[in-house]
């Protein structure tokens, strides 16, 4: 390490310099991230843009090729289909989400400030988020089936006789149950951590003012939450909303159209029915949706620097 | 003992918490020791939930291994037929070591590239807010959208089909992870040991390799385990962006063995336990770490 034959790191350093005066350094560094990200999403990106503008059909190639907007009147302004796959979609994001956010909470509460509790109970309650997705949907889809499923025959064991799979609503309860199952580990993880992080004082100085434990957590610990909980909400939200490889494994948009969703159609559309220029469409619009998102949540101030 | 607990202060109170612990860590588990219990059954038993009375076998596993495309390979007639196999040489090895290949490739690849970005965010602020922002709006964007024309892209540049083709699309959220992390990681790390290195006469890139290298590797391990398991479970590109069974992942297996007509339960559940196992191993080291970073946050040891 000591010796430098032939001066190279000297020659090393002369042409690093050369380099920085044309390209800091700090840019260098991020080039490679920034440029192979842009490759894998920007082609894919500017071609679907361009497939959404087409007729194109896997089987039948490009019948009149370049059709404009007609996909985005047809398949998604003007089409039920995809207007009923938004419904779920909203409806599962926002029972799911909520479920997740208050059960999520509840179990840091239980585990906050109890190290010994937590050495043993975290790592248990902390499993399901690791779970493949398309696992957690057969798992589920196997446990709530009629007649093969244990949900079913412990619910009928006291007179309750539920077919999930063939009734609309609780099709989509099914769908839930899974996804809540998976996911509120997610949020226990980030509430914890943020629970852990709050500081002693203002705590205890409520509790010396006489406030009850409830008003505490309402008055003190919320508030101060409200952070963590608002990013943990929209990671939630955004993720939710792409919903896709449960609904594959449990209902395949069944019975009827009742658990179709927005990823669902675009797959349905795009691969079953080999009509990837609609589909392209309508992924289009699912895409533009999430980012509509982001822009509220950036500009209320839900997103703030120290996230990072 | 006394809790320290900042909202539970009585024996009762403990009780009651505790209780509800217990309750959904039942939740939790049962899914699992249910997929367990199944694959333990003899085959033609899986399909009855109330069966009790059997010698556990592990008859679903050989199952697993020797069932060659279960979706159009089976035929099922009631509960009681067994399925019908066809024996042509099991891949089920060669689909693990597809899924560990995508799922590593794409973790080297995107630390060894999110590292250097992750560092001159932290440090320089390199590209401020936006810069952060655009690193991770790939994660929003739905896999289904990326799924649809990254097969024709992929194709036109020659790498269709292919073990590539999965981890350049993993590359839409393991990049993002793995600046994200990374700079937050070295935003924690104290500027101050890095800089009083280069005081005593180091250049900077010693003072990286001497001082932050060895101190961030629970750091990059963390990351690297994340990004890993999240490639490790992916279902969706695999499936949409490959139609060649030699390059099949366990998770695309696992998706196999349903069908809109038929639910082969005993390789499934033999399946799910042989794709599931190897992350959850994973998961319990990265707990580990969650966890002890938590406690050094609050002080516990």
């Amino acid at each position: 390490m000591a010796t430098d034959p032939g001066g190279s790191r000297e020659r090393a350093s002369r042409t690093l310099g050369d380099l920085q005066e044309v390209v800091p350094l700090r840019w260098t560094l991020v080039a490679p991230a920034a440029l192979l990200l842009a490759f894998v999403t920007l082609l894919p990106i500017l071609y679907l843009g361009y497939l959404s503008a087409t007729d194109f059909n896997v089987l039948r190639g490009m019948t009149e090729g370049v059709v404009g907007v007609q996909n985005y009147t047809s398949a998604v302004l003007e089409s039920n289909e995809f207007h009923n796959a938004l419904g779920n979609t909203a409806v599962f994001i926002a029972v799911v989400v909520t479920v997740q956010t208050v059960l999520g909470f509840l179990l840091a509460l239980l585990l906050w400030g109890r190290p010994k509790r937590r050495k043993y109970v975290l790592p248990v309650l902390l499993t399901p988020m690791f779970v493949s997705w398309v696992a957690v949907g057969l798992m589920f889809r196997f446990m709530f089936e009629d007649g093969i499923g244990i949900v079913p025959l412990l619910l009928s064991q006291v007179g309750v006789n539920i077919s999930w799979f063939s009734d609309p609503t609780y099709a989509l309860v099914a769908l839930m149950i899974a996804d809540i199952w998976e996911w509120t580990p997610f949020m226990l993880i980030l509430f914890l951590a943020g629970l852990e992080s709050l500081p002693e004082e203002p705590h205890e100085a409520a509790r010396v003012d006489g406030a009850s434990r409830l008003e505490v957590i309402k008055d003190v610990t919320l508030p101060m939450m409200f952070p963590v909980i608002a990013v943990a909400v929209f990671i939630r939200i955004v993720e939710a909303s792409k919903v896709f490889p449960k609904v594959l494994a449990m209902t395949e948009g069944g019975p009827g159209s009742a658990t179709e969703t927005g990823s669902w159609i675009v797959y349905k559309i795009g691969f079953r029915f080999n009509d990837l220029g609609v589909a392209a469409s309508q992924a289009v619009s699912l895409t533009l949706m999430v980012l509509g998102l982001l822009y509220v949540f950036y500009w209320s101030g839900g997103l703030q620097k120290d996230v990072f | 003992m006394s809790s320290d607990s900042p909202i539970i202060k009585s024996r009762a109170g403990e009780l009651v918490a505790d209780s509800v612990l217990v309750v959904f860590a039942l939740f939790t588990v049962f899914p699992f020791l249910w997929v367990v219990w199944t694959a333990l059954k003899p085959e033609h038993l899986a399909l009855n939930p109330g069966a009790t009375n059997f010698t556990p076998t592990l008859e679903s596993f050989e199952l697993m291994w020797d069932l060659v495309d279960a979706g159009s390979g089976g035929t099922r007639e009631g509960a009681e037929s067994t399925v019908d196999i066809t024996r042509s040489g099991s891949p089920v090895h060669l689909y693990l070591f597809n899924t560990l290949f995508v799922a590593g490739a794409a973790t080297l690849l995107s630390l060894a590239v999110g590292a250097f970005a992750a560092y001159s965010i932290a440090r320089f602020d390199t590209g401020g807010m936006p810069l952060r922002v655009a690193f991770l709006l790939p994660i929003l964007i739905p896999p289904i959208a990326f799924s649809i024309s990254m097969f024709f892209v992929w194709d036109a540049l020659g790498i269709g089909n292919s073990r590539t083709a999965i981890v350049l699309a993993y590359m839409t959220f393991a990049i993002p992870f793995a600046v994200w992390f990374l700079t937050v990681f070295f935003e924690e790390f104290p500027e101050e040991l890095e800089e009083a290195a280069m005081v005593d006469g180091d250049t900077r890139v010693r003072a990286v390799i001497n001082i932050i290298v060895p101190n961030m590797k629970p750091a990059f391990f963390a990351t690297g385990i994340l990004i890993f398991i999240y490639s490790w479970n992916n279902f969706i590109f695999p499936f949409l962006l490959t139609n060649d069974e030699s390059l099949r992942t366990m998770p695309v297996l696992v998706s196999t063995y349903v069908t809109s007509s038929d639910l082969l339960v005993s390789p499934m559940s033999a399946a799910i336990i042989v794709t599931v196992s190897p992350v959850l191993i994973l998961a319990y080291f990265l707990g580990k770490f969650l966890i002890e970073g938590m406690n050094a946050q609050t002080g516990i040891d």
